[in-house]
């Protein structure tokens, strides 16, 4: 027996075989599998390219980017950007005073930083961590805000904007929370009226419109303070959101505990754990961190409501390009609001994107 | 340490239950009697007086739209009963609308990979990260300014399309008179706004509904269609949709509800709903604003409250026809706006 | 950190809370008091009318309305940017006087009976007014008259609701109607041909439709179908307050008839004429006697000039709203417009 050929070395890797069917046919399959769905695809795809172009014409092609009124966007062929970059400061901070434009810049980027630590480093942003990063943040950039002391006064009605918006977001955040947390234990106390008082608080509010709360909050409510306790209408709208979705949140949290195991509880009775201990050491972490992706789609929720404060007049991020295209300079053109809307959509959804991904992140790391 | 810890929560724990009760109840009390007696003085600085004897008297103003008669000499109550009836209207149809799209994109959700699937999950992505209310703004800002005059009406049928509403021939055809249609029934450019704005926004978070009801339903049950000869669409609309609807109904309930309420944005664009007329109109025009907010919030929660009852109806008879108690799980309301 | 600081936290929260809402606010004493106490005046303005209330580009609030609470803020405070502005609307405004959230409404309300009996004081007429019809001239419309079957765009809760059912029951004209939260809104529409016509202020007819490149398409019908007199507001029983708001209202309409100018106040001061003495305080207790420096009208004047200042400033010929003085003419030019005697 002779050897005819002893391979010495290794044979060097190969690419993977080439797909067997080519990419054409893969994309034929992926849109045109069957007669039904060709027509479907043909239709959406027609639709797209119409859509899509006539679209990118007015965004880009046509648009108009430079001039200070509605005289730099004659006809509505094309977006008027213009309105938006020549109003960056009404609808990014409001009416804050120019020299004292550094405290929201500070506040944007601080948010920004505390975010990003949230989201990048989610390991070591332990939940109560984040939690009281939601609580106190608002605290100081409210404090950073309004000022006093060394600070010059700059009183809510000059705030404006994304910077009202994201105050609004973040007051709401934090003063919702915890009430939510106390309102879905008062419904589970052993005490009948603070079952009765917390389940009567949540289920008015979850049976009216946000708008109603505010409506209320607007006109209803100067009228049950005493006079001389003059609560601004930012304050009252500020507070109606708080509790409308401390509403919404006591809900979500009641889910969470009523998730948590009834053996637990058990087992920390039978360790002798008093009722206190039992619900800070195992009921109320396990709960929380259960609803937490239910907590940010809240968040999700308030950021688009804030956009109803327009209606009662607070200049949010809404309300400021509205009046914004009501100023002389801007009045008259339909196609100014209009772009001005379509921007806001875009803001709008880029936030809120972000955030329900980051949602359903969480949801599978758990 | 802990110890101290330990003995202050007991310390709460041994707090008799009355005290905290009674502490709860008298703060109550407190806040409302103090409320209510500046309520009175304020009343007195504005000269206006409490009461809903007001209702009787004549309003004295115009509604855009009314399914019954009304006009300035009518009373407040028939106002009242006017802007209910627009509230009830537009639920109903945004409600149907939202739930025949939500159907098409959740289907179109699950279809294999490709162009459909695709364009079906962006659609519910764009229009639930979109505050709704920017939505019927956008949409009521693109009706008047797209459709024509009166005098250039665009025509189907025997129907009228213009800047003034969708005109529809119903006991008399509508043809332009003068400065207006005349004949046939309007659905004004305020209801197709709010309309498609709370139909678009809701079915984003309907179609995610049905779609977790028809992922539901065992794989096994369209196997054993398809193995009886039903398959395709017949199979997707007798076997799938009806086992999985029972799934998603307590969830669209809630998204229903969620709809109702934000139908009263309609103040937003002067739809003559509940909120305008009633927590506008009414209550700016008699400054009866307790009376008012009063009775729009009684109106929503009733609403509320029987969107509850029906699905709760539904639920049970479509658990009774089954024949056997479902499984019910501790539901997480996540999708809560 | 734990969860229980967190409860602890926002268990101390809610007491703070408590304590607040346990404060038992006394009557208000006077708002001048208030208003010197806090060091600011708290106006209410419309949210957006072009020359009256607007934003320009950088945010800030321009406007008739504006110059009227800086003048009020000069005289009671000496200093006119000590003003706080808050963009209210009919809804809102009226149950902010009482309560204190707005010390006066520099806005763009009339003076009707039920206001005034109603607790709301008007102390002096700072613009007359009436309202009016706006048509496209495509429109064919010549008169009121011609208006039977038409849209009607308007605020909703406003007196104009009320005029239109008034007006067009009276002639047996039947009309639709398409109300708004706001007269923007109500504007947009009926620009956007929602309605075939609008009633609205003539004065805000003409600042709005002078903004329109294609102004030329639309006329605003002669009659006037209303007489609409609009000032400043204060709640009743403030009479100290009241007194000051009508009383700097009044010296810049005096000072127009005296040809006391913001350019000129300085140089007047010196004037040998006895009422422009006692205007700008040279002479006399006037401003003393109503409680704020006696030169409070020199401060006002000084900061916004005279009622003609505002005017041009804001409305008149150089403006884009280009609004003819009309009824607000001085009484000497043909107009309305008079102060009371400074004596």
């Amino acid at each position: 027996m002779n050897t005819l050929f002893v391979r010495q070395t290794l044979i060097e890797p190969r690419a993977a075989p080439p797909v067997a069917v080519a990419v054409v046919e893969r994309w034929r399959r992926m849109l045109f599998p069957t007669p039904a769905m060709s027509v479907l695809s043909l239709a959406l795809i027609s639709l797209l390219v119409v859509a899509g172009w006539r679209f990118f014409a007015w965004a880009v092609v046509e648009a108009h980017w430079r001039g200070g009124s509605s005289a730099a966007c004659p006809g509505d062929a094309g977006a008027c950007w213009a309105f938006v970059i020549a109003r960056w400061k009404p609808w990014l901070v409001g009416n804050y005073p120019a020299d004292q434009l550094w405290r929201a810049w500070t506040c944007f980027a601080a948010f920004a930083l505390f975010w990003t630590w949230v989201v990048r480093r989610s390991h070591a942003a332990s939940l109560a961590r984040v939690l009281l990063g939601f609580v106190l943040l608002p605290v100081a950039f409210f404090a950073l805000l309004i000022g006093g002391g060394p600070l010059p006064l700059v009183v809510p009605t000059q705030w404006g904007g994304l910077l009202l918006t994201l105050v609004v977001t973040l007051a709401t955040f934090a003063t919702a929370l915890p009430l939510g947390l106390v309102l879905a234990l008062g419904r589970r106390s052993r005490w009948p009226v603070v079952r009765w008082v917390c389940g009567a608080f949540v289920e008015s509010l979850r049976a009216v419109p946000l708008l109603g709360v505010l409506f209320i909050a607007a006109t209803l409510v100067p009228l049950f303070l005493p006079r001389g306790l003059a609560i601004g209408l930012f304050a009252r709208a500020t507070i109606a959101f708080a509790l409308f979705n401390a509403a919404m949140a006591a809900e979500v949290f009641r889910g969470g505990l009523q998730a948590v195991d009834r053996g637990q509880r058990e087992a920390a009775t039978t360790v002798g754990l008093s009722d206190f201990s039992t619900l800070r050491l195992i009921v109320l972490p396990q709960a929380v961190s259960s609803v937490v992706p239910a907590l940010v789609n809240i968040m999700i929720a308030v950021i688009k409501e804030t956009t109803l404060l327009s209606i009662i007049g607070v200049s949010d991020l809404l309300g400021a390009i509205e009046i914004g295209a009501k100023s002389p300079d801007w009045m008259g053109e339909s196609n100014v609001l209009t772009s001005g809307y379509v921007f806001l959509a875009l803001v709008y959804f880029t936030v809120c994107y972000a955030l329900s991904r980051y949602s359903r992140r969480l949801e599978v790391q758990r | 340490m802990h110890v101290r810890k330990m003995s202050r929560a007991t310390l709460v724990e041994r707090l008799p239950g009355w005290i905290v009760q009674a502490l709860l109840v008298t703060a109550i009390a407190w806040l409302v009697i103090r409320g209510v007696a500046n309520f009175n003085a304020n009343l007195k600085a504005l000269g206006v007086s409490a009461g809903f004897g007001f209702l009787h008297s004549q309003a004295g103003f115009q509604i855009a739209q009314s399914l019954i008669p009304f006009g300035p000499a009518s009373s407040y109550w028939t106002a009242i009963v006017v802007a209910t009836q627009n509230t009830l209207l537009v639920i109903v149809l945004a409600g149907a609308v939202s739930t025949l799209i939500a159907l098409v994109v959740a289907f179109g959700r699950l279809a294999p990979p490709g162009l459909v699937r695709g364009a079906s999950a962006a659609y519910v992505e764009v229009f639930r990260n979109i505050p709704v209310l920017l939505q019927i703004l956008f949409w009521y800002a693109s009706a008047i300014a797209l459709l024509p005059p009166v005098s250039d009406s665009l025509q189907f049928g025997g129907a009228l399309l213009n800047n003034r509403g969708l005109f529809l021939p119903f006991g008399s055809a509508p043809h332009v008179e003068g400065f207006d249609v005349a004949g046939g029934i309007a659905i004004l450019p305020e209801l197709m706004a709010l309309t498609l704005g709370l139909s678009i926004y809701n079915s984003a978070f309907l179609a995610e509904i049905f779609r977790a009801g028809i992922l539901s339903v065992p794989r096994g049950q369209v196997e054993a269609a398809a193995t009886v000869g039903l398959a395709g669409w017949r199979a997707a609309l007798l076997i799938t949709l009806p086992q999985a609807l029972r799934v998603a109904l307590p969830a669209a309930g809630g998204q229903y509800q969620i709809l109702a309420k934000s139908s009263a944005l309609a103040a937003a664009i002067g739809y003559p709903d509940i909120m305008q007329i009633i927590g506008g109109t009414i209550a700016s025009q008699t400054s009866q604003v307790l009376e008012a907010m009063t009775l729009v919030v009684v109106l929503y929660a009733a609403i509320n409250l029987a969107i509850a009852l029906a699905v709760g109806l539904a639920n049970r008879r479509l658990l009774r026809r089954e024949g056997r108690a479902m499984r019910v799980r501790p539901s997480f309301p996540t999708a809560l706006k | 950190m734990t969860i229980r600081s967190i409860v602890s936290i926002a268990g101390k929260g809610l007491l703070g809370a408590a304590a607040l809402a346990a404060l038992t606010g006394t009557a208000r004493a006077d708002v001048l008091d208030d208003v010197k106490a806090h060091g600011v005046v708290k106006c209410g303005v419309t949210l957006a009318s072009a020359g009256f209330s607007a934003e320009n580009n950088a945010g800030k609030r321009e406007g008739f309305d504006i110059d009227l609470c800086k003048a009020i803020a000069a005289a009671a405070l000496g200093d006119e940017t000590k003003i706080q502005l808050t963009p209210m609307d009919l809804k809102t405004a009226f149950a902010g006087l009482p309560t204190g959230v707005v010390d006066v409404l520099t806005h763009r309300f009339t003076w009707t009976q039920s206001r005034d009996v109603g607790g709301l004081k008007f102390p002096k007429i700072m613009f007359y007014d009436g309202q009016g019809f706006i048509v496209t001239k495509k429109s064919k419309a010549n008169k009121l008259a011609d208006l039977n079957n038409a849209t009607i765009c308007t605020l909703q809760g406003s007196t104009s609701e009320l005029i239109v059912a008034s007006y067009f029951g009276a002639h047996k004209m039947k009309y639709k109607i398409v109300t708004f939260a706001s007269a923007e809104q109500a504007w947009d529409a009926f620009i956007a041909k929602r309605c075939d016509t609008l009633i609205n202020d003539r004065s805000g007819l003409a600042a709005r439709l002078a903004k329109l490149p294609n102004r030329d398409d639309y006329k605003v019908l002669a009659e006037t179908v209303s007489n609409e007199p609009i000032g400043p507001i204060v709640a009743q029983g403030q009479t100290r307050w009241e007194d000051l708001v009508r009383y700097t209202l009044n010296a810049l309409v005096a000072a127009e008839e005296l040809g006391v100018t913001q350019a000129n106040v300085d140089a007047q001061k010196s004037s040998q004429n006895p009422d422009v003495q006692r205007l700008l305080g040279v002479s006399g207790d006037f401003g003393s006697k109503l409680g704020v420096s006696n030169d409070y009208a020199y401060k006002a004047i000084k900061a916004v000039g005279n009622y003609g200042d505002i005017w041009d400033r804001n409305v008149g010929p150089k403006t884009p709203l280009n609004l003819e003085r009309g009824r607000n003419a001085l009484v000497a030019n043909g107009g309305l417009m008079m102060s009371t005697p400074i004596r």
